[in-house]
């Protein structure tokens, strides 16, 4: 063996591919050639050192969320939109929470003694949250029954 | 396909390997997605092989991007004392730095044959290269990682 042929068979072994023949040559060229031998041991360590970023602890599973949020139906302009809305409308349900609950506690009104309490309890709805969720109907019905539910329409 | 939790998955690991962080690891993973939804190739032999390169450059793009004091803290997990841990950092971190500095085709033969373990053939199958031609990439890269990850080796005695 020559050190063009060296040169050659020298990924081969190096990449674990060398033929079993090639093999006892390419071993018998390294015993004979000192540098040749240190330039496959330094290339060996290289490979070795490159080996370091296999040990980058990796999760078996992405986590639930992202795999939620990086389906296909995230992608088209429509489901960002919408889903950007509905987490408008749940901040804004968030605030009316937090605000009913961190209210200076004050009697409530007079109920009217012509109107059922069920009815008079109830916050109107705007019309807005209806005509959204009607839209949503058509785009994407599970939406569409979240946002009924969090903005109390009618379904 | 690119959906599936596989694929992602995948792209997922290699962005973390490349880029240590969670979260830099899934905003690259979002954005391969959407490049390969948008772009989709064509005529591509193997699909795994191809959307690797995709990810692997578009982290390296995200690294060259990032400002050296904005590196984020590694988060592999070790069970080594503080003082491997450290050094195996720095090692990952040099082996990243050196990949950046490859040639487009030298990084994937490299990345191909390295970390998924890809026959020479099967390389030059998906690169449309000539088998002679990958294995002269693969010992360049080596070579130059070898320079990059050992800058004065030569002049050790």
């Amino acid at each position: 063996m020559n050190r063009e042929e060296f040169e050659d068979l020298l990924a081969d072994y190096l990449g674990g591919e060398l033929a079993t023949d090639d093999h006892a040559r390419f071993d018998a060229y390294l015993a004979a050639h000192p540098e040749a031998q240190q330039d496959v041991d330094e290339l060996r360590a290289t490979l070795n050192e490159l080996g370091s970023l296999q040990s980058v602890a990796l999760p078996v599973v992405l986590p639930a969320d992202y795999a939620r949020s990086s389906g296909p139906a995230s992608t088209s302009a429509s489901g960002r939109y919408f889903r950007g809305v509905l987490k408008v409308a749940a901040l804004v349900a968030f605030g009316v929470i937090i605000g009913r609950a961190t209210a200076p506690a004050t009697p409530p009104p007079p109920v009217s003694p012509h109107v059922p309490a069920t009815v008079a309890s109830v916050a109107p709805v705007h019309p807005g949250w209806i005509e959204l969720a009607r839209h949503l109907d058509a785009q994407d019905a599970p939406l569409a029954a979240q946002l009924r539910g969090l903005a109390n329409l009618p379904h | 396909m690119i959906t599936d939790t596989a694929a992602r998955t995948q792209i997922y690991g290699w962005a973390l390997r490349l880029l240590r962080n969670h979260h830099d690891a899934l905003d690259a993973t979002q954005e391969v997605i959407l490049r390969v939804l948008r772009q989709p190739a064509r005529d591509v032999r193997n699909p795994a092989a191809w959307l690797r390169r995709v990810t692997v450059n578009h982290c390296l793009d995200v690294i060259r991007a990032r400002r050296p004091e904005a590196c984020p803290a590694p988060e592999p997990v070790e069970t080594a004392g503080p003082l491997q841990h450290a050094a195996r950092i720095e090692l990952q971190a040099a082996v990243i730095t050196g990949l950046a500095t490859l040639s487009e085709q030298q990084r994937a033969v490299l990345v191909a044959k390295v970390y998924d373990q890809e026959t020479f053939a099967a390389i030059a199958d998906d690169m449309e290269l000539a088998i002679p031609t990958v294995k002269t990439h693969y010992v360049r890269a080596l070579r130059a990682m070898r320079r990059s990850l050992h800058p004065h080796a030569e002049l050790d005695p």
